[in-house]
């Protein structure tokens, strides 16, 4: 008998099944949570090794934007049913509808390529060469998305993931100098080197990432669909768990940061999975490699096999079509071959030579470039009286987030004249 | 047993537009072009077109919505002159009038282009890629405009994107391939949400014209 695949069942698989596994989380934790998968990991641990904790500063300022970009996400979800793509689509210009939907779907591929790397990092601590494992695991994960055994899965990706709960007993037990991470967490370090922006702009893209703003939007606008709609009371919980999510999640990164600066802060950039895994030394001792591995595998999995199903379930935002409809996976061609040559194109990527961190972090900055336009369709949305009637901004939150998406914005900006710069000076 | 093909497949009741002795064109075809007076001065841009009497199978088209200086106003379209391919001629002492909604209009643009459309069952099946309207068989003279049609198909979509030719909105040069007939549609809202369109058979018994 042919496997029947549901899209009602898939949009609630990709976008509240972590919910289930968490129970009480709601989809400001998942979402927030997300940004802690290869990328970020990877970005953070960099974040301490060249810095140690001079990007404290700007994770604060992070902490800000993610808080007030997530809750704005959440409001337009509450308020108006739809998700992001489908404002996006409804609010714009069909070529500004477009040119949102490439940004993202760049961005989401950046994403994939990311997580595909990760698993590549975490076998080759293993000692499997990447060569192997990145493409056998990207056979699995489709096979196991497009012929519907994926759920188990998914709960063991997220069970491995667990493994980098261990950071913040890390962060502890690494002994760092509380005097030098308080003040560098309040005292902002200006720097403008290069490698700091980019840092800077890396961070930012793998925190406040256009994947999360999309899945905050569309699991809340689910939810009240669900239920008949949100009630000012019920927005509440939606707001709290926006936010507490947002800061949560951001004190998690915050503690890679820090147990990474306690153990191999001031060693430079980081070069290798092997070198991040030794932030976890104070917890798991010699097994530390084997702790980071593990989580590293997990993180990256899930999120290698979430992120293109989440974007093909944009795409079907932007096109009107069903989200929530009995109908085989196999013959919505559209759905499924955006996640084939997501995930495709993903891992071929992810398999060019070179470092691994090195990518990582690419792909991060990539993101980093995309989200402030993003950012600024979601500032743009929640300013709109046809779209949130009295929901919208207030005056001084709107003043709070419309710096957040400047900064952001300048960030990006002067990462771009810079790399225009390095190019017109030449080498 | 119920086909399973069937169900995977939209459930909209596209039909072929064919309607003798009516020229045929696109809504995205009208907005954003000049309005010009007789003299050729430039009184602004089409920035929505107005439609009333939804009830009627082909609601008429009312008027136009003139963007000039980020203010929007109503040209009732017995005063357009001719549609030319430099834009959209009004004539003589034909300034626009303030515009206030009354109950029952519809912006085409505003309200209709790009909208979620559910099929009779409330699922979504795709969204409006564009409306098509109908004027009758006449060059230059926009009498009797109405709404025939919302089109679905992914050329209309492509058509959008790409770089606007420069012709008059009138002409048509391929047929409408996945349009479906006005007739069969409702627009759905609760006042609050934008609106949506209802496509199906059970909009209403009647056959399309």
């Amino acid at each position: 008998m042919r496997r029947i695949l549901r899209t009602g069942g898939l949009r609630p698989r990709i976008l509240t099944r972590p919910l289930a596994v968490f129970a009480v989380l709601g989809p400001g934790v998942v979402a927030a949570s997300a940004g802690n998968d290869a990328g970020g990991i990877a970005t953070y641990a960099t974040a301490g090794s060249e810095f140690r904790y001079r990007m404290l500063a700007v994770m604060l300022l992070v902490t800000v934007a993610l808080v007030v970009v997530q809750e704005m996400s959440a409001r337009l979800g509450a308020h108006t049913g739809e998700g992001l793509v489908s404002l996006i689509r409804e609010q714009f210009t069909l070529r500004t509808a477009a040119f949102a939907l490439v940004c993202l779907l760049v961005a989401n591929l950046g994403l994939v390529v990311s997580e595909f790397a990760g698993i590549g990092a975490a076998f080759e601590l293993f000692g499997v060469s990447r060569y192997l494992a990145i493409p056998i695991a990207a056979v699995a994960l489709w096979a196991l998305v497009v012929f519907g055994s994926y759920t188990w899965a998914e709960r063991g990706f997220l069970l491995l993931a667990i493994a980098f709960l261990a950071y913040p007993v890390a962060a502890v037990l690494g002994h760092p100098d509380w005097g030098d991470v308080a003040r560098d967490t309040t005292i902002p370090h200006l720097g403008t080197s290069h490698a700091f922006v980019l840092l800077a702009v890396a961070l930012v893209g793998t925190t406040v990432t256009p994947y999360m703003q999309m899945y905050q939007a569309s699991a809340v606008a689910d939810r009240g669909r669900g239920s008949g709609g949100y009630t000012p009371a019920s927005y509440k919980v939606v707001r709290a768990d926006a936010i507490g999510g947002a800061i949560v999640a951001n004190v998690i990164s915050m503690c890679i940061i820090v147990a990474t600066a306690a153990t191999i802060g001031g060693t430079g950039p980081l070069r290798s999975a092997d070198q991040a895994a030794r932030a976890l030394e104070p917890v798991a001792g010699a097994g530390a490699t084997a702790l980071f591995a593990i989580g590293l595998l997990g993180a990256s999995a899930l999120a290698a096999a979430v992120v293109p199903l989440a974007t093909a379930y944009g795409v079907a935002e932007a096109m009107g079509a069903e989200r929530s409809v009995s109908r085989r996976f196999r013959e919505a061609p559209l759905f499924l071959g955006i996640f084939t040559v997501l995930v495709g194109a993903g891992a071929a990527i992810a398999l060019l030579p070179g470092n691994l961190v090195q990518l990582l972090l690419s792909m991060q900055v990539l993101n980093g470039l995309i989200t402030p336009v993003i950012l600024v369709f979601i500032l743009v949305l929640a300013n709109r009286r046809a779209v949130l009637g009295d929901a919208v901004n207030g005056r001084r939150f709107n003043a709070v987030a419309t710096t957040c998406v400047a900064l952001v914005g300048l960030l990006a900006l002067v990462v771009v004249v810079q790399a225009l710069g390095a190019r017109l000076v030449g080498p | 047993m119920v086909r399973r093909a069937a169900l995977s497949t939209p459930l909209l009741p596209t039909t072929p537009l064919v309607l003798p002795a009516r020229r045929l064109s696109t809504l995205t075809a009208y907005v954003g072009r000049p309005v010009l007076d007789g003299r050729g001065h430039r009184l602004g841009r089409v920035a929505d077109l107005v439609a009333g009497s939804l009830g009627e199978h082909h609601p008429p088209v009312t008027g136009l919505l003139v963007r000039a200086r980020r203010r929007e106003s109503f040209l009732a379209l017995p005063r357009v002159e001719s549609v030319t391919s430099c834009g959209i001629v009004v004539g003589p002492g034909s300034a626009p009038d303030g515009f206030d909604r009354r109950d029952g209009e519809l912006l085409l643009r505003g309200d209709l282009l790009d909208r979620q459309i559910v099929d009779d069952n409330g699922r979504r099946v795709t969204r409006a890629s564009d409306l098509w309207l109908a004027s009758t068989d006449d060059d230059v003279r926009l009498d009797d405009l109405r709404l025939v049609g919302v089109d679905v198909s992914l050329r209309a979509l492509v058509r959008r994107l790409l770089p606007a030719r420069r012709r008059a909105p009138g002409g048509v040069d391929q047929a409408p391939a996945r349009v479906v007939d006005w007739a069969f549609v409702r627009p759905l809202t609760d006042g609050v949400g934008p609106v949506r369109l209802q496509a199906g058979l059970a909009c209403t018994g009647a056959v399309p014209a």
